[in-house]
């Protein structure tokens, strides 16, 4: 990867919020470098801090210590005026599109560049030239009612590259997406950092998302960045115990993502604890009792290890057969839980 | 036939002048409350418990009570107390806090993270106001206008008290004190269609322009 200079630093950055059980610290001392041309992402659980985090970035929150330099300047200090044109150098993309639902997909896409106080004929090439980048030039002046989530989501990235701007931040970007349009919108995202030499640093919870597109990966736990290097680094050699233990974690809780019923029947996330998981529990019940059983994810290094094993599946069949399948599940010390999917 | 013209004239001038006068008055100061309540783009919690307060303390006067109470406010701005014009002050004065809560909900309901989708994008304060709050929150605001409008001719009833004519007037001297039942009738024939057609149009109007 090709990697230019120093875009974005931030030093001791910490971001404190009171809530009911006193004083949360949902960033905490977050230093980091960000070079230009690369796509940093951070991933942690829910809770973890992720999107304060890159909220605090282009100062959504203001943090309550650290500094965030930004293109050469300590964008904390700045005033009012000088801070809106500082983000103007930044696009950002969201989990839910925050298009302006009033206006038309030319409308969105031209929006910063009213801003910046371009002319009408500069408007309408740029946004034409953004509308062909992103495959939309049909639906010039559609409305984002009209639009797929994926659709939305170019939209938003055109808006977003509308300015040229230095850095794109993703708070989730693809979260609210498919998989296969969560693909398309990571390599729409990989084709700008390559064309227009932009910067992209995002969050996720989705590890696939973090694998697929990110140069370099920071993990954050409960406010911290506990460890951060190249992703190959990441995943194969992870410095941190609590990194391996983090992404054991995720792995599980991204596999609920992306599931769907495929025969109509219902979707239990089944855990054999102990020693249950040696037992073959699964063709016993399959034997003994007319339901169908689909397996959709688990984690087979797990459950070979014989600690703690997670199984998705499906179960279909008649009401009070699936109803005794549970029960027997019961019986032999699987706990199973409701998977709500759709 | 040219009592009712008459009325319904007087009905429409008022209802429409304090109509204008309290968009005047309660737009900005919706605007203002959104601005500035808690976690809000500018927030400010003095002028935001000032106002709130302020707006409560209007809307609890019974309108017939601040028709009384704002006979000087009357007499400086039209020069008299009586008479249609001179309804039309406390009429608005009595919508203007309406107005306000109308607007200040419409713009809560817009979508914070369109909100703040802008201010990524760099816009300053007056840009979010103007072109991404009002235009998303507008087809809300042309709805909230719409039930002030029909709560102002319902009022407007009442200005009677102080000679302010209209339909309303014109109905309570028809069954009250003349006791003619059928043009009773006919005078609330009249208020009902104006009613309808202020709502059709309004909710018309406020669908036509939504694009959500």
């Amino acid at each position: 990867m090709k990697s230019g200079g120093i875009l974005l630093t931030t030093k001791n950055v910490t971001k404190r919020f009171e809530t009911d059980d006193g004083l949360l610290h949902a960033v905490n001392d977050v230093s980091f470098d960000v070079r230009q041309g690369e796509i940093f992402g951070f991933i942690g659980l829910s809770g973890a801090g992720k999107s304060t985090l890159v909220r605090c970035l282009n100062l959504l929150e203001r943090p309550d210590e650290g500094t965030i330099y930004f293109d050469g300047q300590d964008i904390t200090t700045l005033s009012e005026k000088d801070l809106s044109l500082a983000r103007r150098k930044m696009g950002m993309i969201f989990q839910h599109f925050n298009l302006f639902y009033q206006k038309n997909v030319f409308e969105n896409i031209a929006y910063p560049l009213r801003l910046n106080g371009h002319t009408k004929e500069e408007i309408d090439a740029r946004v034409m030239e953004l509308l062909d980048y992103v495959d939309l030039a049909d639906k010039k002046t559609a409305y984002p009612s009209e639009l797929s989530g994926g659709q939305k989501q170019r939209v938003a990235i055109a808006r977003a590259l509308s300015t040229n701007p230095k850095l794109i931040l993703s708070d989730e970007g693809t979260s609210a997406l498919d998989p296969e349009t969560t693909r398309s919108i990571l390599q729409l995202l990989r084709r700008s950092v390559n064309e227009f030499g932009v910067t992209v640093i995002l969050i996720t919870h989705q590890m696939e998302v973090a694998k697929s597109i990110c140069d370099r990966i920071g993990v954050l736990e409960d406010g911290r960045l506990i460890e951060e290097g190249p992703v190959e680094q990441l995943f194969v050699s992870p410095k941190q115990a609590r990194t391996i233990r983090f992404i054991q974690s995720l792995e599980e809780e991204i596999e609920e993502d992306d599931l769907e019923a495929l025969s109509g029947g219902r979707l239990f996330r089944l855990t054999f604890p102990g020693d249950s998981s040696r037992k073959p529990i699964l063709s016993d019940l399959i034997r003994r009792f007319p339901v169908d059983v689909n397996f959709l994810a688990g984690n087979i290094n797990v459950v070979r290890s014989g600690k703690v094993g997670y199984l998705t599946v499906e179960i279909s069949g008649e009401p009070e057969e699936i109803e005794n399948s549970l029960a027997f599940l019961t019986k032999n010390g699987v706990n199973h839980e409701e998977v709500k999917y759709g | 036939m040219g009592e009712f013209l008459r009325a319904t004239y007087e009905t429409l001038q008022m209802v429409v002048l304090s109509s204008l006068f309290a968009l005047v008055m309660g737009l900005p100061l919706g605007l203002l409350l959104v601005l500035s309540k808690p976690g809000g783009i500018k927030e400010n919690r003095g002028v935001y418990g000032v106002l709130d307060l302020f707006i409560n303390l209007f809307r609890s006067f019974p309108f017939m009570v601040l028709m009384i109470i704002l006979f000087p406010v009357s007499r400086l701005l039209i020069g008299k107390t009586y008479g249609t014009e001179a309804a039309i002050v406390p009429l608005a004065i009595a919508a203007a806090p309406f107005v306000a809560r109308i607007m200040e909900q419409s713009l809560n309901e817009v979508d914070r993270g369109v909100v703040e989708a802008a201010q990524a994008m760099g816009s300053r304060t007056g840009q979010i106001i103007f072109r991404v709050m009002l235009p998303e929150a507008l087809p809300s605001i042309i709805s909230g206008i719409t039930i002030t409008v029909i709560n102002l001719i319902g009022y407007s009833a009442m200005s009677g008290a102080i000679g302010g004519g209209g339909l309303g007037d014109l109905a309570v001297r028809f069954g009250l004190h003349r006791r003619q039942p059928r043009d009773l009738w006919i005078t609330v024939l009249i208020l009902i269609a104006i009613v309808q057609i202020v709502q059709f149009a309004g909710n018309r109007l406020s669908r036509a322009i939504d694009k959500r």
